[in-house]
């Protein structure tokens, strides 16, 4: 189910993400688009800013969570295209190592809930209501002095 | 011609022209911790666009005898009699161009020139020279922008290319200790900055302030600009006077007024960050609880983003997450009495500083 072979990370040049306290915080920079994920969703962000492929993140969501290896990979697969869709994460086009994950510890695996992405789209209809205003994004500038 | 070096020339030369013509008024600030020179030429100009940086200091000239990290000059038209050379909607091919507040921003395709024309107003920052031009047209209204917060849309590039990133949120201060009070418009936070500098606090912005990460990993809160702006019934609400007070502008339905002109003591430049508050209507009482650190994440960065222009990129929402991870948060459910304000902000902060020297968890006395 997942595809092991595509490796996917995240769209740096347009997301900028937080995982805090247990849920991951995402902004597309280029519209203000928004979104978070806890639980399963938020363990799925962070693997996925390590580099982590697909069936790894399957193996570590169901290592962790009390679902079956298959609930996981079909979850996980039905995630990433989702987060694939909404610009957040893009194929990876190098083959950096993942980082290495910590050892699991010894509390046992939790009750499990499918990840879901909740998307907000209140800001990016607010923006619109105006014309697109400029980003930092839009007029990056490299110093020659090289101070900034 | 336009937000080019082309653009930059013209109005440096034009600059040049206008101080033959009228001894330019001359100010150094310490804006987010750095000397930044002003010389503007017309002296009505020079009062309105000074007085929102008042609270930064007036020394001259160089407060600490270097070179300036970001020099602002600027002439009126009228005053100077050499014409402030506004472009025709037109730009040059190649040249980008975003609405904006009511005016238009430019940028040259290597990001170095950045111009903004408004009404009868236009200006160009040059990044390479570290220099703000402006001019302003002879009898064009001021914008409120241009009363409150001049120059903005250039400052927030220049601070963001020092490091230091705009946020939306208040921020008001006690014993040299912050804190912001971040939220939508519309929260509180700039009823709750009043109320606070009115009860005795000290007051560093009530909208956009700048914040600054240290090499240890703190952070640092800078006042920016020096005014308050509320709609006039807020004021009543506070038991002051808005409309008709001495020094408070009327824009569009606000008051604005300046507290470094009546509490000249309670505005500092900069002071470290303690805590982040995130203010919200309603309650019956006010009210501070712990909040997520996500939630703090969530509130500033979206309303810093859907706000703060140019908006925000990758580097300042990370120094936000950083902030929102390491500061601790809490809801403020304002309730009905903004007077009580000042004293749960006092409080709050008595309490953090207590838990930091015992080194323990933070509690709270709400």
């Amino acid at each position: 189910m997942v595809d092991s072979g595509k490796r996917w990370q995240l769209n740096d040049l347009e997301v900028s993400a937080k995982v805090i306290d247990g849920e991951a915080i995402i902004i597309r920079l280029s519209d203000g688009v928004y979104y978070s994920m806890d639980g399963a969703g938020a363990v799925v962000w962070s693997l996925l800013e390590d580099r982590h492929a697909p069936a790894d993140i399957a193996a570590a969501i169901a290592a962790t969570f009390e679902t079956s290896r298959d609930q996981a990979e079909q979850d996980v697969a039905q995630l990433l295209l989702q987060l694939a869709s909404e610009r957040l994460i893009v194929e990876s086009a190098g083959d950096a190592p993942p980082v290495p994950r910590p050892a699991g510890g010894s509390d046992g695996r939790v009750p499990y809930t499918p990840p879901a992405l909740r998307v907000y789209r209140d800001m990016k209809d607010l923006l619109a209501l105006d014309p697109p205003t400029p980003g930092l994004m839009d007029i990056a500038w490299k110093d020659p002095a090289g101070t900034s | 011609m336009w937000s080019g070096d082309g653009g930059a020339r013209a109005l440096a030369e034009g600059f040049e022209r206008a101080c033959g013509a009228a001894i330019p008024v001359c100010r150094a600030v310490r804006l987010a911790g750095r000397h930044v020179s002003f010389r503007v030429a017309g002296d009505l100009l020079a009062r309105e666009t000074l007085r929102p940086f008042a609270h930064l200091g007036e020394r001259l000239p160089a407060p600490d005898g270097g070179p300036p990290a970001l020099s602002i000059d600027a002439w009126d038209e009228a005053a100077t009699g050499v014409t402030c050379p506004v472009p025709a909607e037109s730009v040059a091919a190649g040249v980008r161009q975003w609405a904006s507040g009511g005016g238009t921003f430019t940028a040259s395709l290597d990001g170095r020139y950045l111009g903004y024309r408004h009404e009868g107003s236009a200006s160009v920052y040059d990044r390479a020279a570290r220099r703000i031009v402006a001019c302003r047209t002879r009898g064009s209204e001021f914008s409120s922008n241009a009363r409150v917060k001049p120059f903005a849309i250039h400052l927030a590039t220049w601070l963001s290319d020092e490091g230091v990133h705009e946020v939306h949120a208040a921020l008001v201060a006690r014993e040299g200790r912050g804190v912001l009070m971040a939220g939508a418009s519309g929260a509180g936070k700039s009823t709750s900055a009043m109320a606070c500098v009115r009860g005795g606090l000290d007051f560093l912005g009530d909208d956009i302030v700048g914040v600054e990460e240290t090499e240890g990993g703190a952070f640092v809160g800078h006042s920016l600009f020096g005014g308050v702006c509320l709609d006039p019934d807020a004021f009543e609400r506070l038991g002051m006077r808005g409309t008709g007070a001495a020094g408070a502008v009327a824009i569009g339905n606000k008051v604005c007024v300046f507290p470094y002109e009546r509490w000249a003591g309670r505005v500092p430049p900069s002071v470290p960050l303690a805590a982040v508050v995130l203010p919200r209507l309603g309650g019956s009482r006010m009210e501070l609880r712990p909040a997520r650190r996500s939630a703090v994440l969530l509130a500033l960065a979206t309303s810093s983003y859907a706000v703060v222009v140019p908006r925000p990129g990758a580097a300042a929402m990370d120094a936000i997450a950083r902030l929102a991870e390491r500061l601790p948060g809490y809801w403020m459910d304002l309730g009905s009495e903004a007077s009580a304000t000042p004293g749960a902000i006092a409080d709050l902060l008595a309490d953090l500083a207590g838990a930091s020297m015992a080194e323990g968890a933070a509690p709270l006395r709400a």
